[in-house]
């Protein structure tokens, strides 16, 4: 019968090849991770449209970067790799399996912040959004995504998805308008502009 | 012609930064006013990062993850490693089985005229045991076949098992 015991010796050896494998330290990688997992599941949850799914891509994502062998010349390149894996993992999962309904991932200030009318405001209008969100297509989405909340440049977006930087300044342009038509015209007041 | 604004990701990187309004230029400020591209741009950002802060997160600590990625990759090594050897095995057995039946193909002319001269012995100390004995003429070969079927089912089932355990 084996032992399945993880002996301190394993562990320094596991750490060993990992390292080995990876290019990467333990250390290296937790600063990396602690960057970029809120990030990028949250990337990973709002273009699959399903939270179990992003906890499966997350874990695939570091997965694949940390096994690519590419050099990064920085962080911010380091960084631009691993959600171009991720939109591509997004990409290829939803060939797979077709395109599932996108659940709205649940907000925390409603559970805390449900009491006073702010809170019950900001609620409503992040409720409106997912709404929004939903209508989009998964490739609008991460546009936007990518585009607006993880600031990626014109050339790196068309990159990840394939696409030239002319045709991705009209998705994105369409992307944009379509989430503001979906959201009414409070989306402007709402948004600070 | 889509329309297009320079400062469309300056702004969106702003409002990320959390220095929208307050803390950018004022001929920038000035710009947004008048710029539908970048105005739009200002809205979805503060929607999307607004939506994000909000989200209920809960992912893997980073040592958790790396230990998962850790285990990952030493499982996959192992079974890159393994790989060639269950190729060697299965052909180092192909290799076995086909000498058993190049031997047994040389040795059957051999085992034949052995069985044929038994069978004629017998054939002169019992002369009533003639017509069995032409039958028996026949059994050498029907013999070397049936062996090397019987020697060939034991080797892959050997190797089966062998292969199975590895």
């Amino acid at each position: 019968m084996s032992d399945a015991r993880v002996t301190a010796l394993d562990r320094l050896d596991l750490a060993a090849s990992a390292e080995q494998a990876f290019q990467m330290d333990e250390d290296g990688f937790g600063a990396f991770y602690e960057r970029t997992s809120r990030p990028l599941w949250l990337y990973l949850a709002r273009t699959s449209g399903d939270a179990r799914l992003a906890d499966d891509l997350l874990h695939e994502t570091y997965y694949r970067v940390l096994r690519s062998g590419t050099s990064f010349e920085s962080d911010d390149h380091r960084r631009h790799y691993l959600f171009r894996v991720a939109a591509n993992l997004v990409r290829d999962t939803k060939r797979r399996h077709g395109t599932q309904p996108v659940a709205p991932i649940a907000p925390e200030e409603t559970l805390v912040d449900d009491a006073s009318e702010r809170g019950a405001d900001r609620a409503a209008e992040r409720l409106d959004l997912q709404r929004a969100l939903t209508q989009l297509s998964a490739r609008e989405r991460s546009l936007l995504w990518l585009a607006y909340v993880q600031g990626c440049s014109h050339e790196e977006i068309a990159a990840t998805h394939g696409v030239k930087r002319a045709s991705l300044k009209t998705l994105l342009h369409r992307a944009k308008r379509r989430l503001l038509t979906l959201l009414g015209p409070d989306a402007r007041a709402r948004g600070g502009a | 012609m889509v329309p297009d604004c320079r400062h469309e990701f300056e702004v969106a990187a702003l409002v990320r930064a959390g220095r929208w309004p307050d803390a950018c230029e004022p001929e920038l400020r000035a710009h947004v006013d008048g710029c539908a591209e970048c105005r739009e741009a200002v809205t979805i950002a503060a929607l999307l990062l607004e939506a994000d802060r909000g989200a209920e997160v809960h992912v893997p600590s980073a040592a958790q993850m790396w230990w998962r990625l850790a285990v990952r990759a030493r499982l996959e090594r192992e079974q890159a490693a393994a790989r060639p050897v269950v190729w060697l095995q299965g052909i180092a057995a192909a290799c076995g089985v086909g000498v058993v039946l190049t031997v047994l193909g040389q040795l059957a002319p051999v085992l034949s005229g052995a069985a044929a001269s038994v069978a004629g012995r017998v054939a002169a100390t019992v002369p009533t045991a003639l017509p069995a004995m032409e039958l028996a003429g026949r059994v050498p070969s029907l013999l070397v076949v049936a062996g090397a079927l019987v020697l060939a089912g034991l080797a892959s089932t050997a190797v089966y098992f062998w292969v199975a355990d590895e």
